[in-house]
């Protein structure tokens, strides 16, 4: 199996001309898609005749997107401490929602603000406007460069606006971005 | 007996209950962009439990991967329809709802 893999990545590699550079980025593609094969497959194991068609597509990655490495920069501990958080804010956003919905007096004081974002990296930032709208109370209605318009069923724009600051420095951590910290008005 | 089968269907009777709310939230609340709150907020909490229902009675952990992935797409695709859904109605000069 392992002389197999070997093979075809060496004659990828001369058809290619892969560097050592290349061959870590392969590796770790194939690792995410062999990942990914397993987990569709339900773990069955009798489906790997398809392994060529995984490296096929650790290739095809590489060579059609060779943008999209630099974008995917995450941190690691970012994401340990950045899943706990969503999950916790999920079920509290939930719970707000349905308890709003079943409520004899529908109790909303919706508004609307706009938020210039500090994240310069342009993936955190669109992460960023989908959870805005996963959290509790509030809901990415327009995004325009930099500028995010955000809708609030309820509360106080300070409140809101240090709710989505505090989103935005855990997003931050995630990519492993430094926020430009000068303070806004 | 363990107690497995029993903490599942409990999970999965939670998220029933809020994808029941999300419905009802979105027939209740008064304009299109409260009603996509109610739909965003209660179906990634509803999927979630359900999700994590199914795969504890599953008992592989391939299957709760499978389902975990699938909430994840779940999730991207609620939150990136109700921004185009939002985006359309605020540039087609759609007026958010305000407390009278």
């Amino acid at each position: 199996m392992l002389t197999y893999f070997y093979a075809a990545y060496a004659s990828m590699a001369a058809k290619f001309s892969m560097g050592l550079h290349d061959a870590g980025a392969f590796l770790r593609r194939l690792a995410v898609l062999a990942g990914l094969w397993w987990i569709l497959d339900e773990g069955r194991m009798d489906g790997w005749w398809f392994a060529p068609a995984i490296i096929a597509g650790a290739l095809l990655i590489q060579y059609v997107l060779p943008a999209a490495e630099s974008r995917w920069g995450w941190s690691a501990v970012g994401a340990l401490r950045f899943i706990p958080y969503f999950l916790k804010q999920s079920i509290h956003g939930g719970w707000d929602v349905s308890r709003r919905a079943f409520l004899r007096e529908i109790s909303l004081d919706p508004s609307m603000f706009e938020y210039p974002s500090r994240l310069s990296n342009p993936t955190a930032r669109l992460f960023f406007t989908h959870v805005i709208s996963l959290l509790p109370g509030t809901l990415s209605a327009d995004a325009r460069g930099n500028t995010i318009r955000i809708h609030a069923l309820t509360g106080a724009e300070p409140e809101l606006r240090a709710s989505a600051e505090l989103l935005e420095a855990r997003v931050a951590d995630l990519f492993g971005e430094t926020l430009a910290s000068e303070a806004r008005s | 007996m363990s107690a497995a089968p029993f903490l599942a269907v409990a999970l999965m009777c939670a998220g029933a209950f809020f994808f029941l709310a999300g419905t009802i939230g979105f027939l209740r609340f008064p304009d299109l962009f409260t009603r996509l709150h109610a739909l965003t907020k209660a179906d990634n909490l509803g999927f979630g439990l359900i999700g994590a229902g199914l795969a504890i009675l599953s008992g592989s952990w391939a299957v709760a991967a499978k389902i975990f992935l699938i909430w994840i797409l779940l999730l991207i695709s609620a939150s990136a329809c109700s921004l185009l859904v939002a985006r359309g109605a605020m540039r087609n000069g759609i007026q958010p709802w305000r407390k009278p």
